[in-house]
């Protein structure tokens, strides 16, 4: 079972097996557990909606969790030309997050998607990705 | 009397016949698959989101016929 999306949730997964044997012809089997985040980021997917030509920006919070505590060393895009990213790191009551701010660069109508990728020092975690859709219309 | 004896005929050969069916029919429904599970349901520590949980469940048969798993539907 891939816990890849379950992170702060407790996850059940159920398997149904179905067989010849009269008295158990159907049973399931369970599976749970809890999935620990690792990092908390808001939104999620950053969304860049707007008139071509006008500036679009938007901004994600990423929130490093305290049992896992990791710093960005380092930002990239994966298609230079849609976006451009600024990191700022914030301080608020001991704790150390970040704000990205997601700029579009795309002149023309269309949508697009791309994909910001955070380098962490982190072993546990060394890239964490956010998913940026842009619709410029 | 002669129509007597064959009633009697008649009526033994029908418990002979179908008293052995009986028996036989009881004796075949006997051979089944029996499933047990020791365990149905599993409890998995606290993991990061993003490990993959691998777990073997054991179905044993009991029975004293074959267990086909017909079907595995996860969801």
């Amino acid at each position: 079972m891939d816990t890849a999306g379950y992170g702060g949730r407790t996850v059940t997964k159920k398997v149904m097996v179905k067989t010849n044997a009269p008295d158990h012809s159907v049973f399931y089997l369970t599976v749970m557990g809890n999935v620990e985040n690792f990092v908390t980021i808001v939104p999620k997917r950053v969304t860049l909606r707007g008139l071509a030509g006008h500036p679009i920006k938007a901004t994600a919070k990423i929130i490093p969790e305290k049992k896992y505590p990791f710093k960005i060393k380092s930002v990239s895009v994966v298609n230079k030309k849609n976006i451009g990213v600024k990191l700022e790191k914030t301080q608020e009551a001991k704790m150390t997050s970040y704000l990205i701010t997601v700029e579009n660069r795309r002149k023309t109508k269309g949508r697009y998607f791309d994909t910001i990728k955070l380098k962490t020092d982190s072993k546990i975690r060394p890239e964490i990705k956010i998913y940026v859709i842009g619709n410029i219309i | 009397m002669k129509t007597k004896m064959l009633a009697v005929f008649f009526v033994a050969f029908s418990i002979l016949l179908f008293g052995t069916g009986t028996v036989g029919l009881t004796g075949q429904s006997l051979q089944t698959p029996s499933v047990l599970i020791p365990e149905s349901r599993y409890t998995f520590s606290p993991v990061l989101d993003g490990t993959e949980i691998t777990h073997d469940f054991i179905i044993q048969n009991k029975g004293d016929a074959p267990l086909a798993i017909e079907k595995v539907r996860t969801g």
